[in-house]
């Protein structure tokens, strides 16, 4: 593309030497900044996951040297329950992702083809959610999912209740 | 014949389509008006109650929020809050746009390639995100960021076990996942500058240093304005960093007003007393944003 010549920096301004040079010493700190900060934790995560826990915590410099231990995958899926984990993700993201889809198309079909004279107010209470910080509805919200009546999907289940077991279940017992 | 004129008022409005439009309303009602409106409003509500888990709470009107003032966590949280806002948008705010400008003299794939580098730490979750940098601030000789830094003849650091260094600590971590997403929207708006208003500017003899000072961030103000307020709202409600890094601690350095609302709810029971909190910072937002959009409205308008 063409237009992609025309940035900040001009292809006159590359013809000086001393331009181009300053140039590109920028872009090399840019790049070595963005790779050590974005993709170094991420390769260092990768290599310690195939070091056991003393040698993690014994030299974190070292996880290239011995990464070996590849029975930390099987033992993800052997020692606590990964398999299931990873279940709940998927269900969590695909519900989520649905919910959203039908939720959000049918709004915004509603808001701005179909345009009923209500559409500003929906529109203006959908709005007034985004303004309101969350902090105000976090403890409701909690309270809500824990007790969702007409689906029988609470949190507070005796077989599978949420990682903080609530107060009024404390008192209960 | 009031009653025949509403009766042919309404079915002129089914005939319209206003039944279906409303059934296709349903789902964005029943979602919005369940897990937004009702906890929004039970929150307002619930502030002036006292919870006991045993009968129906009880209004109790404004004790909740004078239990809060009261609170002499409260100060300390505050301040702790006020710190890491400090903080973070000293090392938050700049950064992402001179990495923008930076990337955007890139051209072509090596563009893509450092503004997806640059976004990677956004996509690793922010709890796998916030325990590998606790292994990495391991305050033992054999840390890793105390190795690095031994590399270069600087002792060891306590980071997160000081009250002092702990909240820096988290700062750093917290620049360092959020730094991404602010970088795309202002690479986004560089895109859109006018490269007539570079020419113009490098005829007229400005090198590339004041064309980036005198074009690209004029025409940047806009996004910077609600970039600056979306930070300033985002890291008033920081909650997961202390919570996951510290718990509060050391010595309450760094127990933040989300941090506080979270012990009031979950380690006290108390529902009231956390969303009495909850509605102060809310209105303190409120506030806040109104006098910044305020503040800022003559100098964001072209």
């Amino acid at each position: 593309m063409s237009d992609d010549f025309r940035t900040l920096v001009s292809r006159h301004d590359l013809g000086r030497p001393a331009t181009r040079i300053a140039v590109r010493l920028v872009h090399v700190l840019v790049f070595v900044g963005v790779a050590v900060a974005g993709l170094g934790p991420l390769v260092w995560l990768a290599f310690a996951s195939l070091n056991t826990t003393q040698e993690v915590l014994r030299d974190p410099f070292a996880v290239w040297l011995h990464a070996d231990e590849w029975t930390n995958y099987a033992a993800a899926f052997t020692t606590v329950d990964m398999g299931k984990y990873l279940l709940n993700t998927v269900f969590v993201a695909v519900g989520s992702c649905l919910a959203n889809l039908l939720v959000a198309c049918s709004a915004a079909y509603v808001i701005a083809i179909l345009k009923p004279r209500w559409a500003g107010v929906l529109s203006g209470a959908i709005l007034a959610t985004l303004f309101v910080p969350g902090v105000v509805s976090l403890v409701p919200l909690y309270l809500t999912i824990l007790d969702v009546p007409p689906f029988g999907l609470n949190c507070r289940t005796p077989t599978g209740r949420c990682g903080c077991p609530p107060p009024r279940m404390r008192s209960a017992s | 014949m009031t009653a025949a004129a509403s009766a042919s008022r309404l079915t002129r409005w089914r005939r319209r389509g206003g039944l279906s439009t409303l059934a296709l309303a349903v789902p964005t009602l029943v979602v919005f008006g369940y897990f937004s409106w009702k906890p929004l409003l039970q929150g307002m509500v619930m502030s002036f109650q006292k919870w006991n888990f045993v009968s129906d709470p009880t209004w109790v009107g404004f004790s909740n929020f004078e239990y809060v003032l009261a609170d002499p966590l409260l100060g300390t949280a505050v301040l702790n809050t006020l710190w890491f806002t400090l903080l973070a948008i000293l090392f938050g705010f700049p950064l992402p746009i001179l990495l923008a400008v930076a990337v955007s003299t890139l051209r072509g794939p090596s563009r893509r390639l450092a503004s997806f580098l640059a976004y990677l730490p956004v996509i690793v979750p922010p709890v796998v995100a916030i325990l590998l940098w606790k292994v990495f601030y391991d305050s033992s000789e054999s840390g890793l960021f105390n190795r690095i830094l031994a590399l270069v003849g600087i002792g060891a650091q306590p980071w997160l076990n000081s009250a002092a260094s702990a909240m820096p600590s988290i700062v750093l971590e917290a620049t360092w996942a959020g730094a991404g997403t602010a970088t795309l929207i202002y690479l986004a708006a560089i895109t859109g500058v006018r490269p007539e208003l570079y020419e113009a500017a490098e005829l007229d003899g400005a090198g590339i240093v004041s064309r980036a000072w005198h074009v690209t961030l004029p025409a940047l103000r806009t996004v910077i304005v609600i970039m600056l307020l979306l930070q300033l709202i985002g890291a008033t409600q920081v909650f997961a960093e202390p919570f996951l890094f510290t718990g509060g601690g050391p010595q309450n350095a760094t127990v933040t007003v989300l941090v506080l609302l979270y012990r009031y709810a979950f380690t006290a029971g108390d529902y009231g007393a956390a969303t009495a909190l909850g509605v102060l910072l809310a209105l303190f937002l409120a506030a806040l944003s109104a006098v910044y959009l305020l503040v800022t409205r003559r100098w964001s308008d072209s």
